[in-house]
């Protein structure tokens, strides 16, 4: 990684960290993972897909 | 929206303000008609309960509601730099979360064909820094009914296939992919 990437990331963190609030800020949308994933085994499979991919 | 995003981590807007565990950011984005429109970047405070290490990544404009609407159509002066903003905000998470995944769904086929065209055309860049997965979904189909209006989909059933996305990926807009999934390609 390009060291003014790497220290641009390392900024935001720290900005972050020291200057960041929290704040509860909703989406209009749900994810369509999440409305199709809906048992373990289905979850569970989908991450051996992911891993194996 | 615009055919063509370039992506650069070195061409970002300012951070006009960042949680402190990186999951919501805010910028501003300018129009095309001069007008400054204020963007926040959430990542789900929740992962999915059976997908522990997979959040969900969504932007857009506040609507008056509060909530961010990642449906708005917004006309942006540079949208080379709206969509590297995002990405360096999502990096910036995934560098500080080096096990999670981030998803992102694409509110309809054209928004969805939009972010894979732009993975594809910023490939060798994004390479650098994610891997990235197209997901499609299949349902099941029982065998069929005893009579011809039985319905032989089983919705309850689904099965979600992840595809690596490479720089040759060839897919079309009709058969776009349902959600993208990205994660650092470097977990050092």
């Amino acid at each position: 990684m390009k060291e003014t990437i790497k220290s641009r990331v390392m900024a935001l963190a720290k900005k972050a960290r020291e200057e960041g609030k929290k704040q509860d800020i909703k989406t209009v949308s749900s994810s369509s993972l999440h409305q199709v994933i809906k048992t373990k085994e289905q979850a569970d499979r989908f991450m051996k897909l992911l891993k194996e991919a | 929206m615009a055919a063509r995003v370039k992506i650069d981590f070195d061409k970002v807007y300012d951070f006009e303000d960042i949680s402190p565990d990186l999951k919501l950011s805010g910028f501003i984005t300018r129009l095309e008609n001069g007008d400054e429109v204020p963007l926040k970047v959430k990542i789900s405070n929740n992962a999915h309960e059976l997908l522990p290490s997979v959040y969900n990544l969504a932007f857009g404009p506040l609507n008056k509601q509060g909530r961010i609407d990642d449906r708005a159509a917004l006309a942006h002066e540079d949208y080379s730099m709206v969509f590297s903003t995002i990405l360096f905000s999502a990096f910036a998470y995934l560098e500080q979360n080096k096990d999670h995944y981030l998803g992102i769904d694409g509110s309809d086929n054209t928004r969805a064909y939009f972010y894979f065209r732009a993975m594809i055309r910023n490939f060798d860049y994004l390479d650098r820094y994610f891997n990235m997965y197209g997901i499609k979904y299949f349902v099941r189909i029982s065998r069929f009914g005893r009579t011809q209006y039985d319905n032989p989909f089983d919705f309850e059933d689904i099965m979600s296939q992840p595809y690596k996305i490479t720089a040759d990926h060839r897919i079309s807009q009709d058969f776009m992919y349902n959600y993208f999934i990205f994660n650092l390609k470097d977990k050092r």
